[in-house]
């Protein structure tokens, strides 16, 4: 990560000694000042050029293996970011949530290719894909969301793990109980080979400037913009009216209830929300690989996402697209020791969170309180995140409504 | 109507499976009010370390050891090496994040279960390992009017029946019992009142991963085989068995184990094996959506 | 931007690049290659690699006697792997290694049907196109989608389904119960033996066992219930043990009241011991033979080379494809030494063409592919358990 605040302080040195001494919340607010993350994307997006130029003018060859392997950190990382969206933000332990990612991909898949001989213009499958994974969303989340915690978990798992046989048996019309329900011969998802030759987006395949656009940079790219698109829109909601009850009713249901804050609507609209990013990420990567296929719901690929966002630090935005990267990556380089590359990244991964609970760069704990409105260490953190901008006298009012805490005048500024 | 009898004792012996391992999940819930994802992978360890001893004992030429004698040799083994595993999980992925934010332990128990199934895969073996069951205990089959059912079976289901009975004799009419109890209640009111908190959790922890283990054993008789993969599909069911009945509530995991064992069999036996889990598994989101506690759960309330 | 530099640079050590490499220092020795690397795919870890690992230990051991025989020239030929866990993205991102790297002259795999589907066609638009044999995809598509790239050397699933239909029909099947164990493989085959049996008006009842099942009494209670008098069961691991047991227990005794047909995996010798003999009697097919039960001395030595190098229980942890997957290397590889070499490269061009048009010597006899890339009169075996063994009674010819 270019983590290195060079930017906006005279003295390295000094400037990083400081950044180092800021803690995780300090770290969080620097990585996401615009002065950081404009850079960074602006470099992510040059990454596939600078490989493209060393493999042309060397003896190396990797440059579209290495684009790849970072287009799937990059969806990773999109997906990383919307679950921190439900779970980080929103406190909703979602276990569900790649079976959006799945349903996505399935219903472009579906509006794209000859299984049911659909081809539908980009925007039009864009909107199916949105509204399908919406119509999911809420088929789960309304009856769901009226429970709590750990319950919640439980159904969204198991609507995962239906998804997850629905895939596999929607290939031939279902017999139940001796009966047969539909026509022979009647296929939706093709069973466990997934769904072949998706059409990829009909985009311009060479740009003025940069010339002929190989497939896997095109959706390299359009990945990092999603990320950037993402981040960019998080980091707004953050210090809205919405994301500030998302974070009152993580730290305290009751509080926040009881202070009038819609519980049920916001939470709905966190869970719908983030299913939809994962929807639209499951979309890209159908148009990437060509194919959807089963194993896009399978529950590893949950696990995978919440080691990401958990390892890289619930809340943190930055801490997703590292969790990403700390989790993609190493398979690969691993290779070779083949059966011994689980038990290595396993090893890892124990260290890493006994050593660093709330993850690399997460801010947030999601301990269950004993003391009744005991959120002074989020608000802290929170306000801290507030610091770059000016909180105004209207906001912290509302922060005292949202979630009942009375703000030190410090943290009111 | 022997059609669905029998339907129904295939179910209620599988979910006699599904009880004893949902039994730890509950348990280490109970407690920490953590859900041990490793918990199906101790399961997992335990069936092996049987599967071991009864490979060493039984293809042995040179000591004719008795049946009998390997099973509990097996139990033996099963139980004090999955409780041991049990114990050493706790101590090294747990106790370190006790006071750290919920998730945390979430991820360093898939990080266990990772590490336990890989480490089966590797260095034991990536296809299924046979368990020489004939050798070990009767095959035969029990016939009473139009039910039948195979020994081994009835064995998984009566050896359950009574290991849960213990356990509820234990929670519930002995001191440390009640020391565990007022410990799932409130960890900082049991450590005023005396309680080892450290002592009660690591207990747990040993009995939880025991129950595993001795599943393991039982498991290994009756489908004679182990593979690394065991514990996943298992610890599933058997989490959503504890969930069903109420997470954190003894009684309410065996009967949620039992119950989704039957509700398997007979929407396999009845309605279709092709869709038999996306059943169980609407099951369980409908019985939630009645019953968001559980079957047996106490009505969530916020803990003030 | 300092990560992925150093990513780079493991990856480079890792997949054993040398820096400076590069074709210019090829002078005078035309026939020596500078660098012949092919990739072994498959899933390796997670939950099918009961099936991958087997496979690539196969692979490793054929890479080794072929370098130990001299290599492609004097050239050793490096094994790249490539653990797809089962999912065509992660296929694709390792493939991207070969697309763009012309010294990787083949791959043998991928194994799954899915994954070949999905992958193949990024493979025949390189250029020059990466050739691939398949040791286990047996879905219709991959041969029968005309990609060029595409060769197996197992048996596809309407050779084996129809095959195995009519063995039950001339057995004199009335009522089949059929059972798939939602796998790739398994569901294919299972339609395709469906349809058959059903087009020659033979009842049948479709069930499914999950993944990974073992308690298989709902299902042993279906069967009585049905009054089958076949059960067919498409699988490739070792569930059988505990089906035939099971059913044993609730008295459907084999070759007595009911007959069974299995398919790869089931034809393993050691499900007879383990079923207590409850297996007599039964029949199976493979797309895939087992070299252990394949007479004759290239087999038998093979088995007996595979067991010195993973230990003497080790077949049976291979899966039903460490046969065909050595079958499949030995294959590519052939096709890689019988290609020119022209100023020390050999160009994934002629290897394609050779793998098409040469016939190539492999531990189960003579192989050539058809203009689809399917194995010439390749067939199908089916063994029966007699007594403590699996005899082949016949090859169905495909």
């Amino acid at each position: 990560m270019s983590g290195q605040p060079t930017a906006f302080e005279g003295e390295t040195g000094h400037a990083l000694k400081r950044f180092w001494e800021s803690g995780p919340s300090g770290w969080n607010r620097t990585l996401t000042r615009p002065v950081v993350l404009v850079p960074f994307f602006v470099v992510a997006a040059l990454v596939p050029l600078i490989l493209q130029y060393v493999e042309d003018n060397s003896s190396w060859i990797g440059a579209q293996y290495w684009t790849l392997i970072l287009a799937t950190c990059a969806m990773y990382a999109c997906l990383a970011v919307a679950l921190n969206l439900v779970v980080g933000y929103a406190g909703l332990l979602n276990l569900g949530f790649i079976a959006f990612f799945g349903i996505g991909s399935y219903a472009y898949a579906l509006v794209a290719s000859d299984q049911i001989h659909q081809h539908f213009p980009l925007w039009a499958a864009l909107l199916v894909v949105i509204v399908v994974t919406l119509a999911f969303a809420l088929l789960v989340g309304v009856p769901a969301l009226r429970l709590r915690g750990d319950y919640l978990a439980i159904v969204t798992l198991a609507f995962g793990l239906i998804m997850t046989n629905l895939i596999l048996d929607l290939d031939r019309p279902p017999v139940l109980a001796g009966h047969q329900f539909g026509p022979d011969g009647l296929n939706i998802t093709n069973g466990t080979n997934g769904l072949h030759n998706v059409a990829p987006f009909s985009l311009p395949t060479s740009l003025p400037v940069l010339g002929a656009i190989p497939h896997y940079r095109m959706y390299y790219w359009i990945f990092v913009g999603f990320l950037a698109l993402s981040i960019f829109c998080m980091l707004r909601w953050r210090h809205t009216r919405t994301g500030r009850a998302w974070v009152a009713i993580r730290d305290d249901e009751l509080a926040a209830r009881a202070m009038g804050v819609n519980v049920f609507k916001y939470r709905l609209l966190a869970f719908c929300t983030s299913a939809v990013m994962a929807g639209i990420v499951g979309m890209i990567d159908a148009a990437l690989v060509f194919n959807a296929y089963p194993e896009n719901f399978a529950v590893q690929q949950t696990v995978q996402v919440f080691v990401m966002a958990i390892l890289g630090g619930l809340g943190s935005l930055p801490g997703a697209i590292l969790g990403a990267i700390a989790f993609t990556i190493p398979p690969y380089v691993l290779q070779q020791f083949v059966f011994y590359k689980y038990l290595i990244i396993s090893v890892v991964l124990v260290v890493v969170m006994v050593l660093r609970p709330e993850g690399l760069l997460g801010t947030v704990s999601l301990r269950p309180r004993k003391v009744l409105g005991g959120t002074v260490e989020l608000l802290t953190a929170e306000s801290e995140e507030a610091e770059g901008h000016p909180v105004d006298k209207a906001d912290a009012a509302e922060i005292e409504a949202v979630t009942g805490e009375i703000l030190t005048p410090e943290q009111k500024l | 109507m022997d059609y669905f009898l029998n339907q129904l004792i295939n179910g209620l012996e599988l979910g006699s499976l599904y009880a004893l391992v949902a039994l730890g999940y509950t348990l280490i819930y109970g407690i920490l009010e953590l859900l041990n994802f490793a918990h199906g992978d101790v399961f997992m360890v335990g069936a092996f370390l049987a599967a071991g001893v009864a490979a060493l004992f039984v293809h042995n030429e040179i000591a004719a050891i008795p049946g009998g004698l390997v099973v509990v040799l097996m139990l033996l083994v099963a139980i004090g090496g999955a409780g041991v595993l049990g114990v050493g999980i706790e101590r090294v992925a747990y106790r370190p994040l006790r006071n750290a934010n919920r998730l945390a332990p979430l991820i360093t128990a898939i990080g266990v279960s990772l590490f336990l199934e890989n480490a089966v895969f590797v260095w034991v073996s990536p296809a299924s390992v046979l368990v020489p069951t004939h050798a070990l205990v009767s095959q035969g089959v029990l016939r009473a009017g139009v039910v039948e059912t195979p020994l081994t079976g009835l064995m998984l289901f009566g050896g359950s029946l009574g290991l849960m009975i213990a356990l509820d004799l234990f929670v519930f009419r002995t001191r440390f019992g009640s020391a565990m109890r007022a410990t799932a209640q409130d960890r900082e009111a049991a450590t005023f009142m005396g309680i080892d908190v450290d002592r009660v959790i690591m207990v747990t922890f040993f009995l939880a991963s025991a129950l595993a283990g001795f599943g393991g054993v039982l498991y290994g008789l009756r489908y004679a085989s182990v593979d690394f993969f065991m514990g996943y599909g298992l610890g599933i069911k058997a989490f959503t068995a504890a969930v069903i009945g109420g997470i954190g509530n003894i009684r309410g995991a065996m009967v949620g184990g039992l119950l989704l064992g039957v509700l398997e069999s007979l929407s396999g036996g009845f309605i279709s094996t092709q869709f038999q889990d996306t059943f169980v598994f609407l099951a369980l989101i409908v019985v939630l959506l009645v019953r968001p506690q559980g079957l047996f759960g106490q009505p969530v309330t916020d803990r003030a | 931007m300092a990560q992925p530099r150093i990513l780079i640079l493991i990856a480079m050590a890792g997949v054993g690049l040398a820096a400076c490499g590069g074709g210019s220092t090829g002078t005078a020795t035309v026939s020596k290659p500078d660098k012949v690397q092919i990739a072994a795919e498959g899933p390796f870890t997670g939950p099918q690699a009961v099936i991958g690992a087997g496979a690539l230990q196969a692979i490793q051991l054929a890479v080794k006697d072929f370098n130990a025989a001299g290599g492609v020239n004097g050239t050793q030929v490096q094994l790249l792997i490539w653990d797809d866990q089962h999912t065509a993205q992660v296929a694709q991102n390792f493939q991207a290694v070969g697309i763009s790297d012309p010294t990787v002259l083949g791959i043998v795999g991928p194994m799954n049907s899915g994954v070949v589907l999905g992958t193949a066609p990024g493979l025949q638009q390189a250029s020059p196109p990466l050739p691939f044999v398949s040791e286990s995809a047996s879905n219709v598509a991959v041969t029968d989608s005309s990609w060029s790239v595409a060769h197996r050397v197992n048996a596809r699933d309407d050779a084996q389904g129809p095959a195995d239909a009519k063995f039950m029909i001339d057995k004199g099947a009335k009522k089949v119960f059929v059972m798939d164990a939602k796998s790739d493989y398994s569901i294919g085959l299972a339609d395709q033996t469906e349809k058959y049996l059903k087009a020659h008006n033979i009842t049948t009842q479709r069930e499914s066992a999950q993944q990974n099942q073992k308690d298989f009494s709902t299902l042993v209670t279906k069967i009585k219930a049905s009054g089958a008098d076949w059960v067919y069961f498409a699988d490739e691991g070792p569930e059988a043990v505990f089906l035939v047991n099971q059913m044993s227990q609730s008295n459907l005794k084999i070759g007595q009241n009911i007959q069974f047909l299995g398919t790869d995996g089931e034809e393993d010798s050691s499900i007879i011991g383990n079923t207590q003999g409850a297996y007599d009697g039964a029949y199976a097919t493979n797309i895939a033979a087992d070299p252990a039960g394949v007479s004759g001395s290239a087999t038998q030595n093979y088995v007996k080379e595979f067991k010195a190098a993973y230990g003497p229980d080790s077949l049976s942890k291979a899966g039903p494809f460490y046969g065909s997957a050595y079958e499949a290397a030995q294959v590519l590889l052939q096709a890689i030494k019988n290609s020119p070499v022209n100023n020390g490269k050999i160009s994934r061009a002629d290897v394609l063409s050779h793998l098409g048009s040469d016939t190539f010597t492999t531990i189960f006899g003579s192989v050539k592919f058809n203009s689809k890339g399917d194995v010439q009169g390749g067939g199908i075996y089916v063994f029966q358990a007699q007594g403590s063994s699996m005899v082949v009674l016949k090859q169905v010819s495909g």
